[in-house]
């Protein structure tokens, strides 16, 4: 076969390719040719192939669904527990009766925290609620954050300070605030009675930094890539609330965003929690 | 999915009472879509490690098998085409071509290749790495934070298998860094990019999923997050 | 203020830096080396022949008194002024059998010049004896040898005896003089009416001024009551005195191109050079270098390189020049054009470095941090496309057009040389032996028949006695126009006279015009008027070749003055006054146009109206002096027309035929020392301007092997940085090539006519294919094989090692 024939068929090839990438139809006439079988062929395998996608699609989407079932289901009776319980914690019980109550009262809102985190979750995955970044004060952010925690914060006597230019940055107010919630809940959730908590803004020219740091147990080096992942509960933490869920839901959130998340450590030290969300769109 | 690997990997310079032993036997592996960062005091091997990896260099002896391939049976020629089409680096000193405009440079290596870049994908990165108003500058009107995210830009375009960034921050103020090494991590997670560093700061290598120490040509210890 | 001294620092950074550079050191002595040898072979050679002449000079005397009588021998004799002198006399020339004979009488003292070199036995001391050449002997049939007798015929029929006393040996000559004693100059038949003349030389002429030499010349011959006529000063010695500025002229001139060229080469190598080590320059700043310090150590570097190469080329300069002309070598001359050459070159490098040195001196601290280890000082901030082509190929391109300053340099470098060699191979080209064989008469025939000058010599009328019974008749000018394959016959005619003017009295030839020539002529005057009738009536003269005159006397002929005019009409030697009307211009000039060669050069100092020199001769007198030739297919025809020609005048001693085929015989040796001298020239001129080529092309690809890395880095392949860096060499090469045929064509053939305006007339144009396809082949393949062996330099070292350097 000539040079130049063999240059057409590489070609062929080659443009054959590019539309299966493309998603293009690659079938380009039909003949005797081997060209051509060869076409029906990649054809063929690739119909194939993208059955198998969408199948795994329909079903990760089956997954997400029975998931947005279960927690959506759940809610009314949850809703109608925790309606009860709270009834019943009026009512005059005994000392014994009392305790029991708290406890059934704690679990239930664990049980709506992790349920409603597991929403937002499935959510954020299937994209059915998006971030929608916006330019937006870190400011403002960082106050109505400050004032969600306020009340935990004064119940353990830990200081929270502010500290950082007030700058604009580019990113969703509501899911952020969220996912900065999660992380301060768990410097104050961490840090002893009487330790601070410290909030710096830093501004770079393409990026802004949130340092959330504390004064807690810190965490150790091994731990401080797990500790995004779903449900990683570190063992010096077994006693604590919690169901490992908000920092990986944290991160989710940022990284929707185009930003990212990282950590800084020190066993018994405390620990510094960065979120770097971009300046601009 | 293990994307990179090697295998005992020896690099001897010299010989006889001046041998150094630069690498002495590194066993590592790299999962698809991990940030790597390896970190080292010059002198403990790292940069010779990156080299290997990238295929700048032979060893001494051993592996280094990337997306399964063992990059080293191949002949130099190979290699480069090889380096071409699966390794993307970035350089302390950006090692952009002067007399290309930005958007060459990062189309660059496609070209070589003889394709035509996927536009899209191009333009996502020129987007994530914020280069969209700067397209058609010369290397040289860029301050070096811009330049060597251009150098990113460049290595992200051709879609390589593993990124190798060669003290990305090196030549940058504390500030810019911050900012160049943001959209490392940032492009490493949006992309899916697999991310080797190297570098000889503590702080800058927390940014990886992962840290891997050298010390005297060999891997002394270091956190995985697999 | 006491200063800090760093020398010793920057002498320790200046030789390390050399050490490292040697590709640039090598390039910069090959330039200065070819430059400074060019140079000084030139001026070496220059001054070598000066120089020659110089000593040549020395063994001739300064001037010589013609017609003196003892008393005013004497007189020279005892003079003060007068370091050597010989006294001498020459008797009438006369024809023997087929040769001529000359008497002599030459005084035997120690004076340097007039000497006769004596291959046996001694001066003739007798009446009776004679000192002679063996050569004639033997065509006398004579055995030669000291102690023969002999005998000569004179033309009164008398004959003479003589003993050979000495004998002198010759080459081949038909002319043949015959040395007497001074008993016979006194009283021998042959002698003894002939005055006597005083050759001598001036004591400390060499040192005077060519005024000053006259007016002692001059002077001591007034002293002695010598005629101004009668004082014939040594021309060649006279010219030595003044100064040859022209010479030294173009010498500087040629050195100052050469110089031109070396410094747009060294330029580029430095600036190369320079903006390759931006990174160490800038670390020397940080360490706290002033901008003074890093310009001096550059210049420093320039120094010592111009040092070498100057120091080479001189030695070469003077080997070539020693070669040519052993004899020429004096010691002072030469340590002052070294010196001088040494110092300019100095200079060269210097101003070729000045900005480069400014450049590294502005590299700043931070800069050098900053920068990738070289940079492109782009202008251009964006580019107009977002993407142009990348292929290796188009890469090239744009690289060629991104370091626009570096290219450009690369360009003019590369072009120069290309416009230097068309140059150069045009004119060596356009030599051309015919043309050069043609300068004089064949440029209007290819035979000339002229009467035989031995003939002319052994007339009393000279050559006007033949032409009494003119040889060259018209019935030979038919015959010859009956010839076939001839295309025109053309007579000249000459009259011989004896000119006085300004004291001197000279032989000399005037010849006529027409009226139809006159109106041509009057455009050439330099001064005065010309009015054919009014010139006839009024005996007015035009004068030619008045520069020449004002050369030879130092003065010249004016409009309005009168000439005395002597001459055979015929029956007898008749005298009159002539008025001059006017002068024509330089015969540079004439000589532009064929037609005023023709009439001027047929002249001595004199043109007259046809109509006015009949009137001066005898009716029907044939004056034709010379009959031109020509025919239709010369170098067909040559060998019949010869023939037949020569069968009209073979039989007739009394003309002598010469043909431009015999004419190219004679010139063939002369030729082809001019045609080498100037292809050696060339060839040193071609050789400079490949070596600028070879230079560029290496430096240019060289300083940019860190981008090659850079690139490879990034997944180029070494074959497609290997057709980048070709890509690139054949994109200068093929400007280059552009610019060779184009403006290098133009001034090869610009040049071939302004040195043909100027009187070279041996030039015809040609193009030079050859030099020209050679040249490309160079170019082509010189690029090829030099971008094969940089990207083969460039891949041996590993990616590592050309990427560190970067950092």
């Amino acid at each position: 076969m000539s040079l130049f024939r063999v240059n057409k068929v590489m070609e062929r090839l080659n443009q054959m390719v590019d539309n299966a990438i493309e998603g293009r139809p690659i079938e380009n006439g039909f003949d005797e040719t081997k060209m051509s079988a060869l076409e029906t062929k990649l054809s063929n395998y690739l119909a194939m192939n993208s059955t198998t996608k969408e199948k795994l699609k329909e079903e990760k989407f089956k997954i997400n669904e029975l998931i947005s079932d279960i927690s959506h289901q759940t809610k009314t009776p949850l809703s109608n527990i925790l309606l009860y319980t709270q009834l019943l914690a009026e009512s005059d019980l005994s000392e014994q009766d009392k305790n029991c109550v708290a406890a059934l009262t704690q679990q239930a809102g664990k049980l709506n925290f992790l349920i409603s985190s597991l929403v937002k979750t499935s959510r954020l995955e299937t994209g059915i609620i998006a971030v929608t970044p916006i330019r937006f004060s870190i400011n403002n952010l960082l106050e109505n954050v400050i004032n969600q925690i306020k009340p935990k914060a004064s119940d353990k006597q830990i200081t929270l300070s502010q500290k950082g230019e007030n700058i604009q940055a580019f990113f969703d107010p509501k899911w952020t605030a969220e996912a900065l919630y999660n992380i301060v809940d768990n410097a104050v959730k961490y840090s002893k009675v009487g330790g601070k908590v410290d909030i710096v803004v830093t501004a770079y020219q393409l990026f802004c930094r949130i340092d959330v740091t504390d004064t807690g147990i810190g965490i150790s080096e091994e731990e401080t890539t797990k500790i995004f992942s779903r449900f990683y509960r570190s063992q010096a933490v077994s006693n604590e609330d919690g169901v490992g869920i908000g920092l990986y839901l944290a991160r989710e959130i940022i990284a929707a965003e185009g930003g990212y998340i990282k950590v800084r450590s020190e066993l018994n030290r405390g620990s510094t929690f960065s979120v770097f969300l971009p300046m601009e769109g | 999915m293990i994307i990179l690997e090697t295998r005992s990997l020896k690099k001897i310079y010299g010989s006889g009472d001046s041998t150094v032993h630069a690498l002495d036997g590194v066993n590592l592996k790299v999962e698809n879509g991990e940030f790597v960062s390896i970190v080292g005091t010059s002198g403990s091997g790292k940069s010779t490690l990156l080299h290997m990896l990238g295929g700048l260099d032979r060893p001494t002896s051993g592996d280094v098998i990337v997306g399964g391939k063992e990059i080293f049976t191949l002949k130099d020629e190979e290699l480069t085409i090889f380096r071409r089409r699966k390794i993307g680096f970035v350089f302390q000193n950006y090692n952009l071509v002067p007399t290309l405009n930005v958007y060459e440079n990062i189309v660059l290596p496609i070209g070589l290749d003889g394709n035509t870049p996927d536009k899209d994908y191009v333009d996502n990165i020129i987007h994530t790495l914020g280069l969209k108003s700067k397209l058609r500058n010369m290397p040289n009107n860029l301050s070096g934070g811009q330049q060597q995210r251009v150098a990113i830009a460049r290595a992200l375009a051709s879609k390589p298998a593993i990124i190798l960034a060669d003290e990305p921050t090196g030549n940058l103020d504390s500030k810019t860094s911050q900012d160049v090494l943001s959209l490392l991590k940032v492009t490493s997670e949006k992309f899916k990019q697999t991310i080797v560093m190297i570098t000889h700061n503590e702080e800058i290598s927390q940014l990886a999923d992962r840290v891997v120490r050298i010390e005297d040509g060999q891997i002394v210890g270091g956190v995985s997050n697999a | 203020m006491l200063k800090v001294n760093s020398k010793k620092a920057i002498n320790y950074l200046v030789k390390s830096s050399l050490k490292q550079y040697k590709m640039r050191n090598l390039f910069t002595i090959i330039t200065i080396v070819l430059s400074v040898s060019l140079i000084a072979g030139l001026a070496f050679l220059s001054s070598a022949i000066e120089e020659t002449e110089r000593k040549e000079l020395s063994t001739r005397q300064h001037v010589i008194y013609h017609n003196v009588n003892d008393k005013q021998i004497s007189a020279l004799k005892s003079h003060s002024q007068i370091s050597f002198e010989k006294d001498i006399k020459r008797g009438q020339s006369f024809e023997q059998e087929d040769y001529i004979i000359t008497p002599y009488y030459i005084e035997q003292n120690d004076s340097p010049f007039i000497t006769v070199d004596i291959a046996e036995g001694r001066y003739p001391e007798q009446i009776n004896e004679v000192l002679v050449y063996d050569q004639m002997l033997v065509q006398m049939g004579i055995k030669p040898r000291v102690g023969q007798s002999m005998s000569i015929t004179y033309l009164d029929g008398t004959t003479e005896d003589y003993t050979v006393s000495g004998l002198l040996t010759a080459e081949t000559t038909d002319v043949f003089p015959v040395y007497f004693s001074r008993e016979y100059a006194l009283s021998g038949s042959q002698l003894k009416d002939v005055p006597f003349d005083l050759s001598a030389q001036i004591e400390g002429a060499e040192k005077m001024g060519s005024e000053e030499f006259l007016s002692v010349i001059r002077g001591i011959g007034a002293g002695c009551g010598i005629d101004r006529k009668n004082i014939n000063e040594n021309n060649a010695f006279l010219r030595s005195l003044t100064y040859n500025y022209t010479e030294v002229i173009m010498i500087a001139l040629l050195a100052f191109a050469i110089l031109l060229v070396s410094v747009l080469v060294i330029y580029s190598i430095f600036y190369i050079s320079i903006s390759e080590r931006t990174r160490q320059f800038g670390q020397l700043r940080t360490i706290g270098m002033t901008k003074k310090q890093v310009k001096r150590m550059v210049r420093k570097e320039g120094a010592v390189l111009s040092l070498i190469g100057s120091v080479i080329g001189i030695i070469i300069g003077a080997v070539f020049a020693f070669s040519m002309k052993p004899q020429g070598f004096s010691l002072d001359v030469f340590a002052l054009y070294a010196i001088a050459i040494f110092a300019a070159n100095f200079i060269t490098v210097q101003v070729s470095i000045a900005k480069p040195a400014k450049l590294a001196a502005s590299i700043s601290p931070i800069e050098a941090t900053r920068m990738s280890g070289y940079e492109v000082k782009n202008k251009k901030k964006q580019t107009k496309n977002l993407q142009r082509k990348l292929s290796p190929l188009s890469l090239s391109m744009i690289s060629t057009k991104g370091n626009r300053k570096k290219s450009m340099m690369t360009i003019i470098s590369l072009s120069l040389a290309g416009i230097v060699f068309m140059s150069a191979s045009s004119y060596v080209d356009s030599m051309n032996a015919e043309e050069f064989s043609r300068e004089s008469w064949f440029k209007f025939g290819e035979y000339t028949i002229n009467i035989s000058s031995n003939a002319a010599k052994v007339n009393d009328y000279g050559d006007m006695g033949i032409k009494a019974n003119n040889p060259l008749n018209d019935t030979l000018i038919e015959n010859l126009q009956a010839v076939d394959g001839v295309k025109k016959v053309i007579a000249m005619q000459t009259l011989s006279v004896n000119y006085t003017y300004n004291d001197v009295t000279k032989k000399d030839v005037a010849a006529p015009f027409t009226k139809d020539d006159a109106g041509l002529m009057s455009q050439y005057l330099k001064a005065g008027s010309i009015d054919y009738e009014k010139m006839i009536e009024n005996k007015e003269i035009i004068i030619a070749h008045n520069e020449i005159a004002k050369e030879i006397f130092g003065w010249d002929f004016k409009v309005g003055d009168t000439v005395s005019l002597k001459w055979y009409n015929g029956e007898n030697e008749v005298e009159d006054v002539f008025t001059i009307a006017g002068i024509l211009q330089p015969s540079t000039t004439l000589y532009r146009n064929q037609e005023m060669f023709r009439l001027a050069h047929n002249a001595g100092w004199f043109m007259m109206p046809q109509g006015l020199l009949d009137t001066m001769m005898t009716p029907k007198f044939n004056l034709n002096t010379r009959i031109i030739v020509s025919t239709e297919d010369y170098w067909n025809t040559e060998e019949r027309i010869e023939k037949e020609i020569l069968s009209f005048t073979a039989n007739n001693p009394l003309v002598t035929l010469s043909t431009l085929k015999s004419e190219m015989e004679n010139d063939k040796q002369l030729y082809s020392v001019i045609y080498f001298t100037f292809m050696g020239a060339a060839l040193f001129v071609i050789a400079f301007s490949i070596i600028n080529l070879l230079n560029t092309l290496i430096s240019n690809t060289m300083a940019r092997k860190r981008e090659f890395a850079c690139l490879g880095a990034i997944g180029a392949s070494n074959r497609q940085i290997k057709i980048m860096i070709i890509g690139e060499g054949m994109y200068f090469a093929a400007v280059n090539l552009i610019v060779t045929v184009t403006i290098g064509t133009l001034m090869g053939y610009a040049l071939v006519k302004f040195a043909k305006w100027n009187g070279v007339s041996f030039l015809v144009y040609q193009f030079p294919l050859t030099y020209l396809l050679g040249y490309c082949l160079f170019v082509l393949l010189g690029t090829l094989a030099i971008s094969a062996v940089i990207s083969k330099v460039l891949s041996k070292k590993s990616l590592i090692e050309r990427l560190r350097k970067i950092e």
